[in-house]
């Protein structure tokens, strides 16, 4: 049986990149979406996905692989990076059964809810909640860093195909500021 | 831990006001304001709502964090009933994808308040929507197992059993076991699902004759410390175990 742990571990590629979508009216969310393909075959199912407030240049940016179930709507998030997110961080679940430490710990700034966190091996499946459970990341200094870093993790051997969204800066937030 | 805080101690002052200061904080880009709160979605970041200024006051909304969060597991197609409940009993607005309300300037903290937990209770709610919908998925790995087990003419699914105090229990399968009873009663990890189990064995087990009482989990160690209370009146077995556990459960 196939189990998540291989889907993750095995290397990917994005087929194309197809752009970000357009600022959603109520929030300025802007997104991509795209599968993922194995030994030359696109995976039913298995997609990348990046999150980033137009508004909101050079924080704020999530990218997330995934596995949508065949026939059904549901989702499993199988791991992702938040890159210096709005709310300032992450706070971990005070399990027994969390790894590594981490445990009711809170990181500030960039972290990845990384797939070896929330998988249990031994029970083939993943901890519920929506990847509970993340660590610090190294320090990403810009979008780039944060994607090749996300696709370097997510095992994406061409992440660097996905372009830089298209932000507003202002005359405080540029590129050049 | 390795050693008790003095609580007269620098150390212990740090560290509570440390946490504190963590708790709430405030952060300005341009014309908007993010304030993070000390709730967690399901995924462990902080609610957080985004303060605009609007004619006459401001505008105080939640950015769309509650839809990203179950956006996320496949679930946003529940955002907009389990929203427009919501937001009627915390008194805010809803759209397509934030909760959001206007509020003078001296009715900011309120408003701040009701956001980010109108916010919090769509997660929260749709999260614990999914949970039913796994009790859904063992229910039917359990009916499954126990007809290829003791033969589907020996099971009774969807059944309802009579307890001591009169009360009529639905439960998930009756099964004729060699001679006697038992049942097997699906739960997941959400508290209803067990508080409801272990209620309803305590009940069945003050019976007469009382049959076997069998909890069926996914997982037991997923139970925590609830695993205690399913544990007192019956026996817990995992959905995927072998035939014979379950042979032995019902015996």
């Amino acid at each position: 049986m196939v189990t998540f742990a291989d889907v993750y571990a095995a290397p990917k590629r994005i087929v194309v990149f197809t752009g970000w979508a357009s600022a959603e009216p109520e929030t300025g969310a802007i997104f991509f979406e795209v599968p993922l393909e194995i030994s030359g075959i696109v995976q039913a199912g298995l997609f990348l996905k990046g999150v980033a407030f137009a508004d909101r240049p050079d924080e704020h940016v999530s990218f997330e692989i995934a596995l949508r179930n065949i026939g059904g709507r549901r989702r499993e998030p199988l791991a992702r990076l938040d890159w210096r997110p709005i709310d300032g961080g992450h706070t971990n679940q005070r399990r027994k059964d969390v790894p590594q430490g981490l445990g009711g710990t809170r990181i500030n700034g960039t972290h990845l809810h990384g797939f070896d966190l929330n998988w249990f091996e031994d029970q083939a499946r993943m901890r519920k909640g929506n990847l509970p459970i993340a660590r610090a990341a190294e320090s990403l200094e810009s979008f780039e860093m944060a994607r090749d870093f996300a696709g370097k993790q997510f095992g994406i051997k061409n992440m660097d195909i996905v372009q830089r969204p298209p932000l507003e800066y202002d005359l405080f937030h540029g590129p050049n500021a | 831990m390795d050693q008790t805080l003095d609580t007269r101690s620098e150390h212990f002052a740090a560290a509570v006001d440390a946490a504190a200061r963590e708790l709430v904080s405030c952060s300005t880009r341009g014309t908007a304001s993010y304030v993070r709160l000390p709730l967690l979605y399901p995924d462990g970041s902080s609610v957080t709502v985004r303060i605009d200024p609007v004619e006459g006051g401001l505008r105080v909304s939640d950015n769309g964090f509650a839809f990203r969060e179950i956006e996320t597991v496949g679930a946003e197609r529940s955002f907009a009933r389990t929203a427009a409940t919501i937001a009627k009993n915390e008194g805010v607005l809803v759209d397509r994808r934030k909760v959001f309300v206007d509020a003078p300037q001296d009715k900011l903290f309120r408003a701040i308040c009701d956001v980010a937990a109108a916010s919090w209770r769509i997660a929260d709610r749709v999260y614990e929507r999914l949970e039913d919908t796994e009790l859904s998925e063992i229910e039917a790995q359990v009916k499954d197992r126990l007809s290829g087990v003791f033969g589907i003419g020996n099971v009774q699914t969807d059944a309802k059993v009579i307890g001591s105090s009169a009360t009529e229990w639905d439960v998930t399968a009756v099964v004729n076991a060699g001679g006697h009873k038992a049942i097997f009663q699906a739960v997941n990890t959400h508290g209803t699902s067990i508080y409801k189990a272990s209620t309803a064995f305590r009940d069945i087990a003050e019976l007469e004759n009382a049959p076997r009482l069998v909890a069926v989990v996914r997982n037991k160690e997923e139970l925590g410390r609830k695993l205690l209370l399913i544990s007192r009146e019956g026996r817990v077995i995992e959905a995927g175990g072998a035939e014979e556990i379950f042979r032995k459960a019902a015996a």
